[in-house]
C-alpha cells in the first residue's frame, strides 16, 4: 500500500516529481558520462603507460628508509654533543621518485643488492618479465661547438622486448643498436635540436660524445647513433627529452660498474677535454639541459680515440660482473593484480630485509598521474557542487510538496499513523523519485556514451592533445560510474529529504481537524 | 463505567501575548453506544473538546480517560495506538486521501498499524475485503467503490469517511461538524447513516455541530459557551 500511495503521490504531484526528477536526472547523467570518460581516460593513460614503457610495477630504492640508513650511520660516527644537535634535524620524509627522476646519480642511487636477489626475482611465478634501468642526464656534443640535452635510460634492448616496449616506438632513423658498440637512440626532438646545432642532419652511424656529471665525478664517453625515435603516446612530455643508451655505457657515465672507482676516474685525454669547456659552459644558462653553447673542444676529435679505447676496456672489464641499476621495470604475469602484487613484493623485500620498493604506473608517471588525479579531482569537486545545488532545489520541492500535504499526513497521524509510517512513505516517494530518475539519466548517459564512442573525442588543445595520448578519446560506460551514480544520487535524495521529513514528522494530528 | 470521562479539563493557548482560555473546568462523561452531540456557537470549545477526546491535543490541566485510560500519561507511540484501536475520525473537510480509490481510503486505516500484535494485520484477507464490502455498501456507494474522491459529491465523500471511520470498528467516532460543508438534505441523510450505524454497531458517536435541528436526534446533548459547559442532558432524561 504504501508503494502504491507512494507512486500515486509521485503521480498527482506530477509538476513538482518532473522538476525534482528531471533535476536528478541530469546529475546522474553527467556524472554517469563524466566519470566514465574520466575512467576511459584513466585506462587509456595507463595502457599509454604500462605498455610502453612503465610496465605494470617498477621497483626502486626507497628513498626514505635509505635517508635515514644513511642519517643513522652518520649519526653513529659522530661525538655525542654533534649527534644530539644532528639528530634533531631528521632527513625528508618524501619520496619523489618516478621512472623519470629521483635517483640522484651514481652507485649511491643504484638498487642495493640487486644482483644477490636477481636470478630468485626473474622466478617469482607472478612475475612475467623484468627490464632493469637507469636513469641520467647527459649532455650531447660533438666536441666542435654542437650542442644538446638529453634524459636517457639506460637498457637492455633484449629486456625490452620481453616487455614489449620496443613496439611502440616510432622509428624516424635507424633502430635500437644490435652490436655491442656504445650506442645511443636519440629522441626526436634531441636529435633535431642537436641536428639543428651542429648545421646538419644527424643520422645513424655518426658518433657523438655523452658528458654526465655524476657523484662520482664527470663521465665522458663516445657513443654511435643508432637511430632517432619518438615514443607513439605523447601521454608524459618527459618522453619528449629521452634517449636510450645500451646499457653498459649508461653504467658506465653514471658510475654504476662495481668498479666504480675506475669509472669515476677521468683518464689523461678526458681531463684535456672537459678543462676545454668550463662548468657553466655545460650547465649553465637559462636551458641548462636543452641549451647550446658556443664553447667547444678545439683537440676533442684527435682525442677520440684514445676515449673509444679507454671506453673498451672498461667494457671487458665489466661486461661479466652483475652491474648496478637505478630501477626495474616488471611486467605482470597474466591476471595478477597490480595490489596483489605490490602487496606480495612488500612482503617479499621484508622477508630479505631490502629497502626496496615498489611503484604502479601513477608512480612512475610522475606528474602526468598527479595531473590526472587533479582533474578527477576538479570533476569531484564540479560534481559535488552540482549534488549541493541539486539537494538545495530538490530539497526546496520537497518542501513545498510537504507543505502542501500537512492536512493529507495530519490525517494519517489522527486516523493512527506512527511517525514511523511517515517518515518510511517520505523516504518511499524520495526513494522511488531517486531510483526511476536514476535509471533514466543513467538511459540518457548511456546513449550520450555511445555517440561519443562512435564519433570519439577528439582533443581540443595541447594540452588535452598530451592527456589523451595523441588520440581521439573513445569512451566507454564505466559500470563504476553508474554505481557511484546510483549511490550518489540515493544519498544527496535521502539529504534532501532530511529537512522535509522533519517537517512531516512534526505535523500534528489536529492539522485534520483545522482542515 | 464511562467510556469517556471528563474531569475539570481546562485548555489554555497562547496567542500572542495573551492566554486564551478555550476550556474551563469542563467534566461530563460519555456512555458506551451514545449519540452525542456537542453544540455551541463557533469559537465556544466543541472542537478543542473533540481534539481532547480524539487524544490528538491534550488538556492544560484536569484528565480526560478513555476506555478507563488516562491519555495524560501515554508516550505519542502509545496515543497514538489508542487512536488507531479504540477511535474513528469524520472531518468537515472529509480529508480523503485523494490518490486512493474509496475503497483504498476505507481500507486505509486497517494497514497502518505496525506492531506485530496489531489487530487488523492478523485479519483474514477475505474477512478483511466482505468487511469494508460490508461498509461500502452501508453507506450506499456499491457503484462507487473504485472512485476517486475527486469524483465523488460531497454527500458522497463523506459518506466514505463515515465508513473510513469504522473501519477498524471503534468504539468511538468523532465528527467534528460533518454536515458543515453539505446541504441541508445531504447533512440529514448523513446524520441519519451516523445513527443507523450507531444503532447498527452499537458504537458511540460524539459529533459537532451548531445546526438545532441535529439535537433532535441525538441522545446526549451538551452544550458548551465560553469553554464552559451550559447544558448537559440526556434526551430521555428531558423526556
Amino acid at each position: 500500500m504504501l508503494i502504491k500511495l507512494a507512486l500515486r503521490n509521485l503521480l498527482q504531484h506530477r509538476s513538482k516529481s518532473l522538476i525534482v526528477g528531471v533535476l536528478m536526472a541530469f546529475g546522474v547523467m553527467l556524472l554517469v558520462v563524466g566519470n566514465s570518460v574520466m575512467s576511459s581516460l584513466n585506462k587509456k593513460m595507463q595502457a599509454s603507460f604500462t605498455e610502453q614503457y612503465s610496465g605494470d610495477l617498477f621497483i626502486y630504492t626507497d628513498p626514505v628508509a635509505k635517508a635515514q640508513l644513511v642519517f643513522e650511520q652518520r649519526l653513529a660516527n659522530m661525538p655525542e654533543k654533534a649527534r644530539q644537535r644532528a639528530a634533531q634535524n631528521p632527513p625528508d620524509k618524501e619520496d619523489n621518485t618516478s621512472i623519470f627522476s629521483g635517483y640522484g646519480s651514481g652507485e649511491s642511487a643504484a638498487l642495493p643488492q640487486l644482483g644477490d636477489h636477481w636470478q630468485e626475482l626473474q622466478e617469482l611465478d607472478f612475475i612475467h618479465s623484468l627490464s632493469p634501468q637507469t636513469f641520467g642526464r647527459a649532455k650531447i656534443e660533438n666536441g666542435e661547438g654542437a650542442e644538446a640535452g638529453s634524459m636517457f635510460w639506460g637498457i637492455n634492448p633484449d629486456n625490452w622486448q620481453t616487455l614489449g616496449f620496443t613496439q611502440h616506438l616510432q622509428w624516424h632513423e635507424g633502430g635500437l643498436w644490435q652490436t655491442d658498440k656504445p650506442s645511443i637512440a636519440l629522441g626526436k626532438d634531441i636529435a633535431d635540436r642537436y641536428s639543428k646545432s651542429q648545421g646538419k642532419q644527424l643520422l645513424p652511424g655518426d658518433e657523438i660524445l655523452l658528458t654526465v656529471s655524476s657523484d662520482v665525478g664527470m663521465t665522458i664517453r663516445p657513443v654511435t647513433v643508432s637511430g632517432i625515435f619518438s615514443f607513439k603516446t605523447t601521454a608524459a612530455p618527459q618522453l619528449n627529452f629521452l634517449s636510450l643508451i645500451d646499457m653498459t655505457t649508461s653504467q658506465g657515465l653514471l658510475g654504476l660498474s662495481v668498479d666504480t672507482s675506475e669509472a669515476g676516474q677521468l683518464n689523461e685525454a678526458e681531463q684535456a677535454l672537459i678543462s676545454a669547456s668550463s662548468e657553466s659552459d655545460l650547465f649553465g644558462g637559462n636551458d641548462a639541459l636543452f641549451g647550446e653553447t658556443e664553447a667547444g673542444s678545439d683537440n676533442a676529435a684527435d682525442l677520440e680515440a684514445e676515449l673509444m679505447a679507454s671506453m673498451e676496456a672498461n667494457r671487458k672489464k665489466t661486461n661479466n660482473v652483475m652491474q648496478q641499476y637505478h630501477f626495474v621495470v616488471i611486467k605482470l604475469a597474466a591476471g595478477t593484480s597490480v595490489i596483489e602484487a605490490e602487496k606480495k613484493l612488500k612482503l617479499w623485500f621484508a622477508e630479505r630485509e631490502l629497502i626496496w620498493k615498489t611503484g604502479d604506473w601513477q608512480k612512475a608517471a610522475g606528474f602526468m598521474a598527479e595531473m590526472t588525479k587533479n582533474i578527477s579531482m576538479v570533476l569531484d569537486g564540479f560534481m559535488v557542487l552540482i549534488g549541493a545545488v541539486s539537494i538545495i532545489i530538490i530539497m526546496n520541492t520537497l518542501v513545498i510538496s510537504v507543505t502542501e500535504r500537512i492536512v493529507e499526513i495530519g490525517t494519517m497521524r489522527a486516523l493512527g499513523a506512527q511517525k514511523r509510517l511517515v517518515r518510511k512513505l517520505i523516504l518511499l516517494e524520495t526513494l522511488v523519485l531517486a531510483v526511476a530518475a536514476g535509471s533514466v539519466g543513467i538511459l540518457l548517459a548511456a546513449i550520450s556514451l555511445a555517440v561519443l564512442n562512435f564519433v570519439g573525442i577528439d582533443p581540443p588543445n595541447a594540452f588535452f592533445n598530451m592527456i589523451f595520448g595523441g588520440e581521439a578519446l573513445f569512451p566507454h560506460l564505466s559500470i563504476g560510474a553508474v554505481g557511484n551514480a546510483l549511490l550518489m544520487m540515493v544519498a544527496a535524495a535521502l539529504i534532501a529529504s532530511l529537512y522535509p521529513l522533519a517537517i512531516a514528522l512534526k505535523v500534528s494530528p489536529v492539522k485534520a481537524m483545522q482542515g | 463505567m464511562s467510556l469517556i470521562d471528563f474531569q475539570h479539563v481546562h485548555k489554555n493557548y497562547p496567542l500572542g501575548k495573551t492566554i486564551v482560555h478555550a476550556l474551563q473546568g469542563v467534566s461530563f462523561q460519555v456512555q458506551e453506544g451514545d449519540f452525542v452531540t456537542i453544540s455551541g456557537p463557533s469559537g465556544s470549545g466543541k472542537s478543542t473538546i473533540l481534539n481532547m477526546v480524539g487524544c490528538i491535543d491534550t488538556p492544560s490541566a484536569g484528565e480526560v480517560i478513555i476506555q478507563d485510560t488516562h491519555t495524560s500519561t501515554l508516550s505519542d507511540r502509545q496515543i497514538t495506538e489508542l487512536r488507531h484501536r479504540t477511535l474513528g475520525f469524520i472531518f468537515q473537510n472529509f480529508n480523503l486521501i485523494p490518490v486512493l480509490s474509496v475503497y483504498e481510503n476505507i481500507e486505509f486505516p486497517l494497514l497502518l498499524g505496525d506492531s506485530r500484535n496489531d489487530p487488523f494485520k492478523q485479519w483474514p484477507e477475505q474477512e478483511k475485503c466482505d468487511w469494508i464490502n460490508y461498509l461500502i455498501a452501508q453507506v450506499g456507494l456499491e457503484d462507487y467503490a473504485q472512485r476517486r474522491p475527486a469524483e465523488l459529491s460531497g454527500g458522497q465523500r463523506q459518506r466514505v469517511a463515515i465508513a473510513r471511520a469504522l473501519a477498524t470498528k471503534p468504539s468511538i467516532v468523532l465528527a467534528d461538524e460533518p454536515t458543515a460543508n453539505l446541504d441541508s438534505v445531504t447533512g440529514d441523510q448523513i446524520i441519519q447513516l451516523m445513527r443507523e450505524m450507531n444503532q447498527t454497531l452499537g458504537t458511540t458517536f460524539v459529533f459537532s455541530t451548531h445546526d438545532p435541528q441535529v439535537l433532535e436526534v441525538a441522545d446526549h446533548v451538551i452544550k458548551i459557551r465560553d469553554g464552559m459547559i451550559e447544558d448537559n442532558y440526556r434526551l430521555s432524561e428531558r423526556i
